[in-house]
């Protein structure tokens, strides 16, 4: 068992109550197969949300960001 | 304040890549939904930007229609107008190889996304529509 198994194990065995301790185990028997998916998910998920928020940022994105807030500006102040 | 769905040219355009499960009413029913009851599992803000009065807020949302799961982008000016950036499908992920490649490809995709809906935004007029308003209500 790795460490950092090891203290998600402990943490859980602290932090859940006895049933929910049987709940999770359950829920990781029963997905043991599928959790590898069930990461990769989780990782593609959150790939898409650190490039979708890279990509405001970026420059071309914000240099147009801002010509949308001068239109805005322009238009309510007419 | 009214609210206002706005469809860009571009946007109509990655819609159409998900036309076999998504159309744009499905698009406005989706966000009707979304101004009921907020934030489901898996939606969040990705971003807020303010520029003085104006206030410029990017959320990822979901979309699910019979068994077909999405999720789309979508700029929210104001609160008032509900601006859609990109669409995908939520399936298909499993097992690929989420490499370095595979991230840059991502980044790119929405980079293009955006400037191009914005762009759209940027240009439209009545003379030259670029975009479809619909009421959100």
């Amino acid at each position: 068992m790795t460490k950092l198994f090891q203290e998600a194990m402990t943490k859980a065995s602290t932090e859940l109550t006895p049933k929910d301790q049987d709940r999770f185990a359950q829920f990781l028997l029963a997905n043991s197969g599928r959790l590898h998916d069930l990461i990769d998910d989780v990782v593609e998920e959150f790939i898409f949300e650190k490039q979708a928020i890279a990509a405001i940022e970026s420059e071309p994105v914000q240099r147009l960001l801002n010509q949308i807030a001068e239109k805005h500006r322009a238009k309510y102040t007419k | 304040m009214a609210k206002h769905l706005l469809l860009t040219l571009s946007f109509q355009k990655y819609l159409k890549k998900v036309r076999r499960h998504f159309s744009e009413e499905d698009i406005q029913t989706n966000l009707k939904e979304f101004l009921r009851i907020g934030f489901r599992k898996g939606e969040n803000t990705l971003k807020t930007i303010k520029y003085g009065n104006l206030t410029i807020k990017v959320v990822k949302l979901r979309i699910r229609v019979y068994r077909a799961v999405g999720r789309y982008i979508v700029g929210i000016i104001n609160d008032q107008e509900y601006l859609p950036i990109f669409i995908d499908l939520k399936t298909g992920f499993y097992g690929q190889n989420l490499s370095f490649a595979y991230e840059k490809r991502v980044a790119k995709m929405l980079e293009n996304a955006f400037q191009s809906v914005l762009r759209d935004y940027l240009d439209h007029t009545e003379e030259h529509p670029k975009l479809t308003v619909y009421e959100l209500g």
